[in-house]
């Protein structure tokens, strides 16, 4: 039932919001933006405030431990050894206030998840995460995060949550997070979050080989037998294409979905490179980020597909047709 | 912020404008209070770009800004009576589709806010449980209790109109 219930309540919703939006501009933002930073000066702490960057920045406090040099990986070659690395590192050299002692677990439940995750959509991410808790009132820690230098960084920003039986706050330092939290009235929770990504390299063997002839081009929807446009391209310009390709990077799936990269559609584009070695094909529906890949009929990892080899392609679709 | 950053914050708008619209209409039910919640979330999202271009997916940070700023609508004393008020009666049901459907968005509108919004980015928004815990800042667990629940009352609500529809 509730499939069915879904579907009808998405035609409702798809219906309803057919017609354009009129969305803000830029512009309206950037004023809207000048009128309420005028209208909430003095507002206390009492509503939602995204802290710009660069608003501690000034005030780096004495209490600061020594900045924590910058970890330098001694497995370069394996990047995620490398990024577990360097997330142990910032988490070591977190420089906290005085009294914070560690604990195992996070201290509330405010703090059992990351506030914000780091890393793009392809990337995949090495997260680490410890406790402590502190006493003291929350706007007082908070306070001293956002004049605190971690790993040499000073606070990039955050925001904060003060609203009656919430009172959380965020603090960016590169690719540190720290939120606070209140555990109870005299206690305060902190968890250090270390997200770092990494993308794994792609193999030789699934690449592009070497001793390409052609790359067929197809543009379809439906049958790849009865495409809406074919090229066939070769030389320098099948050389291209295929660097093009070679530079796409994996796609990590997160979560058994790779959302918010797909723009949906039917119509598919496949470009097939032809060659003695091996037959390498790569297919990717509509505005899609992300693509599949075989070689020979074998799947491969699927890459993100650039806008560069997106437009390289859709300029020589759209390249007139020479006739005999 | 620099003069790159304000480019990129610009296109970012340009592009990102009407779905960040229709995520707020959405979870509000008012093309007028929906361009407020949007703008409202867009300015935080405006101060806070500098550093939000590290974020994983912006997207996925905007909308954890579109619903703070929607739940803070929600929270006004008159909203939620606003909103069932100001359901628009779009159209004259013809047939009985459409009557089941026209009900649904209205059943929809009259949730508690939070199991309003896990239904929205669920299944309007297509996200995953993840995905919406990080948005709505709570668990999956709570995603997923709250997500049932919030189905369960609809389905209830909605009998009448559904008849057998399974």
């Amino acid at each position: 039932m509730s499939d069915t219930l879904i579907e009808l309540l998405r035609e409702e919703a798809e219906r309803r919001s057919a017609e354009t939006f009129s969305a803000p501009s830029p512009a309206d933002v950037r004023r809207a933006a000048g009128r309420r930073r005028r209208a909430t000066v003095g507002a206390g702490a009492s509503m939602v405030v995204l802290i710009g960057a660069g608003v501690a920045v000034a005030s780096v406090s004495d209490r600061v431990s020594r900045p924590a040099a910058e970890p330098t990986p001694s497995v370069a070659s394996d990047p995620e050894a490398a990024a577990k690395q360097k997330a142990k590192s910032l988490l070591d050299a977190v420089a906290l206030p005085p009294g914070a002692a560690e604990v195992p677990v996070a201290p509330t439940r405010r703090l059992q998840h990351p506030s914000m995750t780091f890393g793009r959509p392809w990337d995949r991410v090495v997260r680490e995460a410890r406790f402590w808790t502190v006493a003291g009132d929350i706007d007082a820690i908070t306070d001293y995060f956002r004049s605190s230098v971690q790993h040499g960084v000073a606070s990039e920003g955050g925001g904060d949550v003060r609203e009656p039986g919430v009172a959380s706050s965020d603090i960016f330092f590169g690719d540190l997070l720290i939120t606070v939290a209140r555990v109870d009235g005299t206690t305060v929770g902190i968890r250090a979050d270390a997200q770092i990504p990494w993308t794994p390299a792609r193999l030789p063997s699934e690449r592009v080989p070497d001793d390409i002839s052609s790359i067929e081009i197809r543009y379809y929807v439906g049958s790849v037998e009865a495409p809406l446009a074919l090229r066939s391209v070769s030389g320098a310009e099948a050389q291209h294409l295929a660097g093009l390709v070679n530079a796409l990077p994996i796609v990590v799936m997160q979560g058994g979905a790779i959302r918010g990269l797909c723009m949906g559609g039917l119509l598919q584009t496949r470009l097939t490179f032809i060659s003695d070695t091996a037959t390498f094909i790569i297919t990717w529906p509509g505005q899609c980020g992300s693509s599949a890949v075989t070689i020979d009929g074998r799947p491969q990892p699927m890459l993100r597909v650039s806008d560069e080899l997106r437009h390289a392609v859709e300029a020589l679709l759209s390249r007139p047709t020479q006739t005999p | 912020m620099d003069a790159q950053q304000e480019r990129d914050f610009d296109d970012y708008v340009r592009a990102r404008g009407q779905a960040l619209m229709k995520l707020s209409f959405y979870l509000v039910g008012d093309r007028q209070l929906a361009e407020d919640v949007c703008q409202s979330a867009l300015v935080r999202l405006y101060r806070a770009w500098p550093r939000v271009a590290r974020v994983e997916s912006l997207d996925a940070y905007t909308r954890r800004v579109v619903v703070n700023e929607a739940h803070r609508w929600w929270r006004r004393p008159s909203s939620r009576e606003t909103a069932r008020a100001q359901v628009p009666d779009t159209s004259v049901p013809t047939d009985t589709a459409i009557e089941v459907r026209d009900e649904l968005w209205r059943l929809l509108l009259s949730l508690p806010r939070r199991q309003r919004a896990v239904l929205v980015l669920r299944y309007l928004e297509e996200l995953s449980e993840q995905e919406t815990a990080m948005a709505l800042g709570c668990s999956v667990g709570t995603v997923k209790s709250t997500g049932s629940k919030a189905l369960a009352r609809l389905r209830a609500a909605a009998a009448p109109q559904l008849g057998g529809v399974e």
